[in-house]
């Protein structure tokens, strides 16, 4: 998505671009030719000097200006003078400006005297021409410095949106890290079982396909930026927990107790099956009689309160382990701020308990 | 071939006995379900070969092995596990990913049946350790299959056993007498304090100070042998 937005933006910003310049073009020249002949009149006896040739003059100027402006930019655009820095952008710029008032000077000169001569002006004069000169640099340059301040405020602005859809795609990226996979090595042993029921008690095989393969729908369904309600997860850590059954035989048991009311409350996905599999692994695997997992959801005044208990101590930690933790955690900084807690710890000799505490928005 | 099955899963055993049922190479001997069984299991059955998974509640699949002192044949099933092939492939050792293939079986099993004939014709007493049989080291991330033909040095490491084979020296957690007390003592001999050589790895032997001898190993490392060692290394090696 990200990437077809911003092959799309500069297309769109052209188009717009080239109307939004002629627009400028033609009303900003026009309104030099009036304000030049409203200067006019300002003299005293003004309306005496305004006659159909300097009418016609005026206008010539302008259309002059325009041409050679438009030119200017047509030049500027080919030798790419907007990507230059601005101290080695300046001087070119300003002999630019010389040189095109120059060239402008000469044309409209070349066609008020020779090509449509003009009634009632002045006789050419070298000093006139290099004064004409001087002052249209002085347009040319406010010329220059809107169409090249326009581009660099374009510019910075779509930096500015560059980085932030950058930031965004960054975000979705840590999610989509962060994101809690089925394990690898639950899954495999999950499919072993299933082979071998598929030869013993192919109904329950069955069964068991199901069950995977709603697991694996959700887990590859949500996107990490996407919540899920509270009764959904509690259908896949069911599934979830069907197909560890298998594995652990009678070693396994669980219980729910969920409050009702809780049931749409707003989640991540894969959080209350991340920590079912972590009381699985570090707790019930580990305990050769096996053991219980009590999984409670409960209402409070501002947030969602899940826990996850289960039988065994917890010990040090090794490197490995945790890394599902602690992307959870990443998440719910991400998703929720500080507003979110995950915690876990021993409550008594004989029992872990993990706690989740999920704000209500 | 006689076999053991060692998995926590009573489904993966019944998969695994299924595949190898039509197979006359292999008798399914037994099962276990976590490692404390199992070694008892051993002991009783002593099978050629073990399939063993890994992941076990209480002792996994490595630290069974490490507890047994001549270990059988082995072909680790996991399901998967990561860190634990890196090892594997590492090392050489012979390992299924479940679900089991059946032509990897295949494979696994012509490689443990080489191997199982190799160490009956190194003919050893039953009750000692000798040249056919091998232990399991694991040190870190590291773990092999280690005959005791290739061992040249066992060293003493506080309660620890230190031993040298190949370019490698890991560690054991046994002690050097009780390692002594289970050597073939026509092939490891107890040089000092500190260190058992391998008589089949001796290169040149010097007579050293006061009475003592000094013994070159074929790979460079040099020992001496303590005074009370040296008589009788002499009547050791003089008949």
């Amino acid at each position: 998505m990200a990437i077809c937005k911003s092959n799309a933006t500069p297309n769109f910003l052209q188009m717009k671009h080239s109307t939004l310049y002629w627009i400028c073009q033609v009303v900003g020249w026009s309104v030099y030719v009036l304000f030049s002949i409203a200067l006019m009149l300002s003299f005293e006896g003004g309306s005496n000097w305004i006659t159909p040739g300097v009418l016609q003059l005026q206008i010539i100027i302008g259309l002059s200006l325009l041409l050679f402006s438009h030119l200017f930019r047509h030049f500027i655009k080919k030798r790419n003078w907007k990507e230059l820095k601005v101290k080695n952008l300046i001087p070119r710029l300003l002999f630019g400006v010389i040189v095109v008032s120059f060239l402008a000077q000469v044309f409209i000169h070349f066609l008020i005297y020779f090509a449509i001569p003009l009634e009632g002006i002045y006789p050419f004069n070298l000093m006139s021409f290099f004064g004409y000169t001087a002052s249209v640099s002085v347009v040319m340059a406010s010329w220059a410095t809107i169409y090249f301040g326009y581009h660099f405020i374009q510019r910075n602005r779509r930096n500015e949106i560059e980085k932030l859809e950058l930031k965004a795609a960054l975000q979705e990226a840590e999610l989509t890290i962060l994101k809690n996979q089925i394990n690898p090595h639950f899954l495999f042993n999950a499919l072993n079982n299933i082979r071998s029921l598929i030869l013993s008690d192919p109904e329950k095989a069955r069964t068991m396909v199901t069950h995977i393969s709603e697991l694996l729908r959700y887990s590859i369904q949500f996107n990490a930026s996407e919540k899920v309600s509270l009764s959904q997860e509690l259908e896949i850590v069911k599934d979830y927990l069907q197909l560890e059954s298998i594995q652990f035989n009678q070693r396994l048991s669980y219980t729910f107790a969920i409050d009702e009311k809780a049931l749409d409350v707003k989640i991540p996905p894969m959080a209350i099956q991340l920590l079912v599999e972590n009381a699985i692994k570090h707790g019930i695997s580990q305990l050769s009689a096996g053991g219980n997992i009590q999984i409670s959801a409960l209402l409070e005044s501002d947030c969602l309160s899940i826990k996850v208990r289960n039988e065994g101590q917890l010990k040090g930690k090794s490197k490995r382990e945790g890394v599902g933790l602690k992307n959870l955690l990443e998440r719910l900084k991400i998703l929720f701020g500080h507003f979110a807690e995950l915690n876990i710890e021993n409550t008594n000799d004989n029992t872990v308990t993990a706690t989740l505490k999920i704000p209500l928005l | 071939m006689k076999a053991l099955i060692i998995d926590d899963s009573d489904l993966a055993r019944q998969e695994l006995k299924h595949l190898l049922k039509n197979r006359d190479d292999v008798q399914v001997i037994g099962e276990a379900e976590n490692a404390e069984i199992a070694i008892e299991k051993i002991a009783e059955l002593k099978p050629d070969l073990l399939f063993l998974d890994i992941q076990m509640p209480g002792k996994d699949g490595f630290e069974l092995l490490q507890e047994l002192d001549d270990a059988p044949e082995v072909i680790f099933t996991t399901a998967f596990n990561h860190y634990a092939m890196k090892a594997f492939d590492h090392n050489a050792l012979d390992y299924l990913q479940k679900p089991i293939k059946e032509d990897r079986l295949a494979l696994a099993l012509e490689k443990a049946a080489v191997k199982i004939r190799d160490r009956s014709n190194k003919v050893s007493d039953k009750h000692i350790l000798g040249l056919k049989n091998q232990v399991f080291v694991k040190d870190g991330e590291s773990c092999w299959f280690v005959g005791l033909a290739d061992i040249r040095i066992l060293e003493i490491m506080g309660s620890y056993t230190r031993i040298y084979f190949k370019d490698q020296k890991p560690m054991i957690p046994r002690s050097l007498n009780y390692m002594e007390s289970r050597l073939d003592p026509e092939v490891f001999f107890r040089a000092n304090r500190q260190q058992i050589i391998n008589l089949k790895y001796i290169q040149r032997i010097e007579p050293w100070f006061s009475g003592t001898l000094k013994v070159y190993l074929k790979d460079g490392e040099e020992i001496e042998v303590s005074r009370r060692q040296s008589i009788k290394f002499r009547e050791v090696m003089s008949f």
